[in-house]
């Protein structure tokens, strides 16, 4: 194998994305979606990516399987899994990870599921070809899968298609049909955004009891912080295509070090804060096609320097704690005081 | 019901919008009448609009053609900048079946040449290039006595420039090309440019008429030139159109130059830089599609390599599907 294409990882780590840039081409310009964005996934953990809608959650997810739009591609960077450089690899060779090592799971699950198809043809197929399993014996774990994220009758309703069931229903046909492969990485695209919150708690509890059970780890992108400090054991947080800040989710949650997570943080609502006006940020998120100079979060941000039009890098301040900003100190003083 | 109807309508246009705008940080509360929005909105977007953007540059760029060359004919002073419309108008007007005209066309003098010269000189003079057996000068080396008798297809002077040929054909000459084409070309560039920028593009349907008004502006003149006394006669408008269908000439006229032909003639011609101008946006669009791909994809085939497939950590610990038997056997 190619000394480029692997590299040593420290054992635990499963996916280490390093520096990818994901360009787009559109008629208005470059859109420069991912600039520089670094993190790692280690085996049996469940990851947070929280931002803005548009700050590159999905385009990561996207650049990380090689299934981006024709118009868009990783122009730099390495996505090793498992010791692997997912973008030096053929096509054909990309198809053994998709589905197989590496799931997806969208955040819409109609247009996921075919609907001229029953949910039997859909999965079997699947199934069949990445576990290389006769149909028999496809449709056995296919209603194995169906029992276990909790479809009731699921020997009937494997025949059903998908209009027949409800969108909290089709989401776990989803996740049925996606750990079915038995993936060590599932990532999970916003995947409660089109249910109601009921259904949501559910199917964010199938998501954690089957990671559990079966071992895998988990990249759970979402915009809703209340999801991931819930779900997941660490966080990336996004913003204009950057990670900003990384770290243990309590961690982040009790002491935030970016402004942008702060400003995050304090635009939740809070029965605890009391009555008021809810927090929020100033100006609007950054167009990637003409970005800011430096650091992205610059012109909304309080703390803003001339230093900021350089771009900070991802420092590590503490363990597995990772900050991008020159004023962290004096972040870390005024929060002191306010508190 | 109806009366309800309209007062409705009426009500709505003349209704007020709340809007919040921030100024220096702070919110301010501005309230705004519905219709003086609406045509504040149109009238802005009608003047900043690719049609009119091109118009405009054609102008500029038509009377800065025709300056430079009156300055480069006559000499470099003042007095030359300021006669240069007057100049082309007079030599466009007092072209081919009017070179004997004495009728004192109001564009002949003073500040309204320069409104007409621009466009006269562009719109006839790109017909006339076209036209086959029009347009010549005296001062071509192609000229021979014996086209004396075509005077008519002849401008009444020599024309500065006509004499200098480019491809060995007479219509290709530093007239036609520095007072016509490059005017042209320039506003194509700019038009494109323009509408690249602020992605709007062109409406070929507002640009034709636009054409339409200004060729029939030119031709009316260039036909006073040859009939003082003529008039439009609009009462003959629906008669011609429906009755005197064996002898339409749309409004009465006799002359030698006919307004309503020449008005067709050039707005026909005005086709041809339509043209550029949607080639240029295509030609334009695709180089930037090109650059961008270029840039995009630049790593995309020199990134892939070729590791044998049976050497990926996961093919070799699981059991292989049959494609992927397949590839580990290739």
């Amino acid at each position: 194998m190619s000394s480029e294409t692997t590299h040593p990882t420290h054992e635990d780590v499963l996916l280490d994305v390093r520096d990818i840039y994901t360009y787009f081409r559109t008629e208005s310009g470059v859109v420069k979606a991912l600039d520089g964005v670094s993190f790692d996934i280690r085996n049996n953990e469940a990851v947070g990516i929280v931002g803005e809608s548009g700050c590159g959650k999905s385009v990561t997810a996207k650049s990380i399987l090689r299934i981006l739009p024709k118009n868009g591609e990783v122009v730099a960077g390495e996505v090793y899994y498992r010791g692997v450089n997912l973008l030096n690899l053929t096509e054909p060779q990309m198809r053994t990870v998709r589905g197989k090592e590496i799931a997806l799971l969208f955040q819409d699950p109609l247009s996921s599921l075919n609907p001229v198809l029953s949910i039997r043809e859909q999965m079997v197929d699947v199934i069949s070809l990445h576990r290389g399993v006769d149909e028999e014996e496809a449709a056995e774990i296919a209603v194995k899968m169906m029992k276990a994220v909790g479809i009731p009758e699921a020997e009937q309703r494997i025949d059903d298609y998908p209009h027949q069931y409800s969108g909290g229903m089709r989401q776990r046909i989803l996740i049925a049909r996606a750990l079915a492969l038995e993936p060590r990485l599932l990532i999970a695209d916003e995947p409660t955004t089109a249910l109601d919150v009921t259904i949501q708690a559910q199917v964010l509890d199938i998501i954690q009891r089957m990671r559990k059970e079966l071992g895998l780890s988990l990249m759970l992108i979402t915009h809703n912080l209340g999801v991931v400090a819930e779900n997941t054991d660490r966080i990336h947080v996004f913003y204009g295509g950057r990670v900003v800040e990384s770290g243990p989710t309590r961690d982040i949650f009790k002491d935030p070090h970016h402004p942008y997570t702060i400003a995050l943080l304090e635009s939740i609502p809070s029965f605890v804060k009391g009555k008021g006006r809810l927090a929020t940020i100033p100006g609007s998120v950054p167009q990637l096609i003409n970005p800011p100079s430096g650091c992205r979060f610059h012109p909304r941000c309080k703390y803003m320097t001339e230093e900021c039009k350089k771009r900070p890098p991802l420092e590590k301040i503490g363990k597995d704690r990772y900050v991008a900003c020159f004023h962290v100190d004096k972040v870390l003083a005024d929060r002191k005081k306010s508190s | 019901m109806k009366i309800n109807i309209i007062r409705s309508i009426i009500r709505g246009m003349f209704s007020k919008r709340t809007v919040y705008i921030e100024k220096n940080g702070k919110e301010e509360k501005v309230e705004k009448i519905v219709i003086v929005e609406k045509i504040i909105e149109k009238t802005k977007s009608m003047l900043s609009s690719p049609t009119l953007v091109w118009f405009a540059s054609l102008y500029f760029f038509s009377l800065l053609s025709i300056i430079i060359f009156n300055l480069v004919r006559t000499g470099f002073d003042l007095a030359s900048v300021a006669t240069a419309p007057e100049y082309y108008t007079d030599l466009f007007l007092h072209y081919g079946l009017n070179a004997e005209s004495t009728y004192q066309s109001k564009y002949l003098h003073g500040f309204s040449s320069w409104l007409y010269a621009p466009f006269v000189v562009v719109f006839m003079g790109l017909a006339l290039f076209f036209i086959k057996e029009a347009g010549l000068a005296f001062n071509s080396p192609s000229f021979s006595i014996s086209d004396i008798n075509k005077k008519y297809a002849y401008f009444s002077k020599n024309v500065f420039g006509y004499d200098v040929v480019l491809f060995g054909n007479q219509k290709w000459n530093a007239f036609y090309i520095g007072q016509v084409w490059l005017p042209i070309i320039a506003a194509c560039i700019v038009t494109i440019a323009y509408s690249r920028h602020t992605k709007r593009e062109t409406w070929i349907v507002s640009r034709f008429f636009i054409s339409l008004l200004i060729s029939f502006w030119l031709a009316t003149d260039l036909a006073k030139m040859t009939d003082p006394n003529y008039y439009y006669d609009w009462s003959l408008f629906f008669p011609t159109l429906f009755e005197f269908r064996y002898n339409n000439r749309f409004v009465a006229y006799n002359g030698d130059y006919n307004p309503m032909t020449l008005t067709l003639v050039f707005t026909f011609f005005q086709f041809i830089p339509m043209i550029m101008l949607g080639v240029g946006e295509l030609a334009y669009s695709a180089t930037k599609t090109y650059l961008q791909k270029k840039q995009i994809f630049k790593s995309k085939e020199e990134r892939i390599v070729h590791i044998p497939t049976k050497e990926l950590p996961w093919i070799k610990e699981r059991k292989k599907t049959k494609a992927e038997e397949e590839w580990l056997d290739e």
